[in-house]
């Protein structure tokens, strides 16, 4: 199912940051790990990746180093900042709110919080 | 055309919409990996090479989108408050100067001072947008050409006010002002021991000898002091992270043996010019009498109390007058406009070194991070000893205020380190090291 742009673009960069909690990671890596977890919901293009990749470095969320990869290849590595991991905590549970309070909206009913 | 071709031809594209071209070779490395990491993919599922090529490419989507998006976020940072603050000390100095060649018997031409100023100026701006890692590839070279300079300026010098002085026509060099760009040769030197692990070490302390001994030929104390100070500085900051290759356990003491050589060095060489010299203590504080009665006078003057009375006391500064304009220019600008005004100055200097030091620490690259270092020091160094030695706390005399003591030689080089310092901070983001081969963790 393919999911409306819109959707995506506030939430990429939380998605980023998680995989980065976990490991540090290149650029290819993070678009595989991002579908094969999302059982291709999410299919990030490189031409998205890179320049939010690129802004989250320059935000000081992220930061990058260079490692040899095979067959003489120079890969450049990303991984999370105390900034960023901050900043990935503050984001989830800012998601989580939101995820709750779409989801008590969506099921309706008794659940639904009156405004 | 062959897949490596189109991947190649693709980047090319997206590059191109980079305005900022210091920051394509790394944009196109990134992205030229991240095709061949897809192609390589594709081919392990079974696709020919040229059907993975332009599935990958389709993947990455068109370029010029791509790279107007990267344009976006790839920009010079300018630096723009640090390059006002530079541009602001010019102008208090170029004022302060001025004002001080309103007055009669000035040794300065006012003509000759606008014009070192705007020389300085210009300086500044050029350095500012030069490509630093050019230094970075020859840091050797310009290590030993430096040093050559230096040893050929020397030996063609003369002395004037016990100070080693070239002339060449109306040019004038101070050769005691070494002291200011010697630490930039130094850093270089760590630069290019990177991954050398003891040998490096070893072979630092010796790059940093040579230097120390000329500035002491010159001679200059407060330049010896500077240097030293700011190369154990680079130097501790290269060690403690851990760039010459040593092991974590061993930094700490590998690093101690140069620095506690280099000062048990300077000390034991200053006991002794100061034991083996009939005046030599009082040689090192450039004149006691002279000295404390300027000291009385800066405090005095600082504390809004006026200067010091007794005949003695006003004919010893008559004879001092166009020393204490000139070389003390915090000093007038206290007498003439009240202590608030230099204090004010001073802490600008120090936000200044402050962001230069911090800016230093943050970069991503060695060699920018050791340029800037040894810059920010430099300048920090040069207003604290001055500061000290205005306000009798200091040992030694001070070299200059950066931008705003009278001198040429010291105004030209500090504006050629500062715009180097900003040059590093506008386009360090697009520096990447060169590797070395890492000969074994000592």
């Amino acid at each position: 199912m393919s999911i409306d742009k819109s959707l995506l673009s506030g939430s990429t960069a939380i998605l980023l940051l998680k995989l980065l909690e976990e490991k540090d990671r290149y650029g290819y890596e993070m678009i595989e790990a991002l579908a094969a977890r999302s059982d291709h919901t999410f299919d990030l293009k490189a031409g998205t990746l890179y320049p939010l990749l690129h802004s989250l470095e320059n935000s000081g969320l992220v930061e990058s180093y260079e490692q040899k990869a095979d067959f003489d290849r120079t890969r450049k590595y990303y991984r999370l900042t105390e900034k960023g991991r901050r900043a990935s905590c503050e984001k989830q549970r800012e998601w989580e709110t939101y995820a709750s309070a779409m989801n008590r909206v969506l099921k309706g009913g008794a659940g639904c919080v009156a405004h | 055309m062959s897949p490596t071709e189109k991947i190649q031809a693709y980047c090319k594209d997206v590059c191109g919409q980079l305005r900022w071209k210091e920051a394509r070779p790394m944009v196109a490395q990134e992205i030229c990996a991240h095709l061949c990491d897809q192609r390589d993919a594709y081919t392990a599922q079974g696709m020919c090479e040229d059907a993975a090529t332009q599935e990958a490419l389709r993947q990455m989507g068109d370029p010029a989108a791509v790279g107007r998006q990267l344009d976006r976020i790839h920009r010079p940072r300018a630096q723009w408050a640090m390059l006002a603050l530079a541009c602001l000390f010019m102008a208090i100095g170029l004022g302060t100067n001025w004002l001080i060649n309103t007055l009669a018997d000035s040794p300065v031409p006012a003509a000759r001072l606008a014009g070192a100023y705007a020389a300085a100026l210009a300086v500044l701006l050029c350095c500012r947008r030069i490509n630093f890692a050019a230094l970075g590839r020859h840091a050797i070279k310009v290590y030993a050409l430096m040093l050559c300079a230096a040893v050929s300026l020397v030996l063609c010098s003369g002395t004037v006010n016990g100070s080693a002085v070239w002339r060449a026509g109306p040019l004038q060099l101070q050769l005691a002002c070494f002291a200011i760009v010697f630490p930039l040769a130094f850093s270089l030197f760590v630069y290019a021991m990177r991954g050398r692990g003891r040998t490096g070490v070893l072979l630092c302390a010796a790059a940093w000898l040579a230097p120390a001994a000329l500035l002491r030929a010159v001679p200059a104390w407060s330049g010896l002091a500077l240097y030293t100070g700011v190369c154990m500085a680079v130097f501790c900051f290269a060690a403690a992270r851990g760039w010459f290759g040593i092991a974590p356990r061993r930094r700490l003491p590998g690093a101690l043996l140069p620095i506690a050589s280099a000062l048990g060095a300077v000390s034991a060489l200053g006991v002794f010019c100061a034991v083996r010299s009939p005046g030599g203590l009082r040689a090192l504080r450039a004149g006691t009498a002279d000295m404390e009665t300027l000291q009385a006078l800066v405090l005095q003057a600082l504390s809004g109390t006026g200067a010091p009375g007794g005949a003695e006391s006003a004919q010893l500064l008559t004879s001092l007058l166009p020393y204490i304009r000139t070389s003390y220019p915090l000093l007038y600008l206290s007498q003439r406009f009240g202590a608030a005004v230099a204090v004010l100055i001073v802490l600008a200097m120090a936000l200044f070194a402050v962001l230069g030091v911090r800016k230093a620490l943050r970069e991503k690259s060695m060699l920018g991070s050791l340029l800037a270092l040894s810059t920010a020091l430099t300048f920090a160094l040069q207003t604290a000893f001055y500061m000290l030695g205005t306000m009798r706390f200091g040992l030694i005399a001070p070299l200059s205020l950066p931008f705003i003591s009278y001198g040429s030689t010291s105004l030209l080089l500090n504006a050629a380190l500062v715009g180097l310092m900003l040059s590093v901070f506008r386009s360090g983001e697009a520096v990447r090291d060169r590797e070395v081969r890492v000969e074994g963790c000592a």
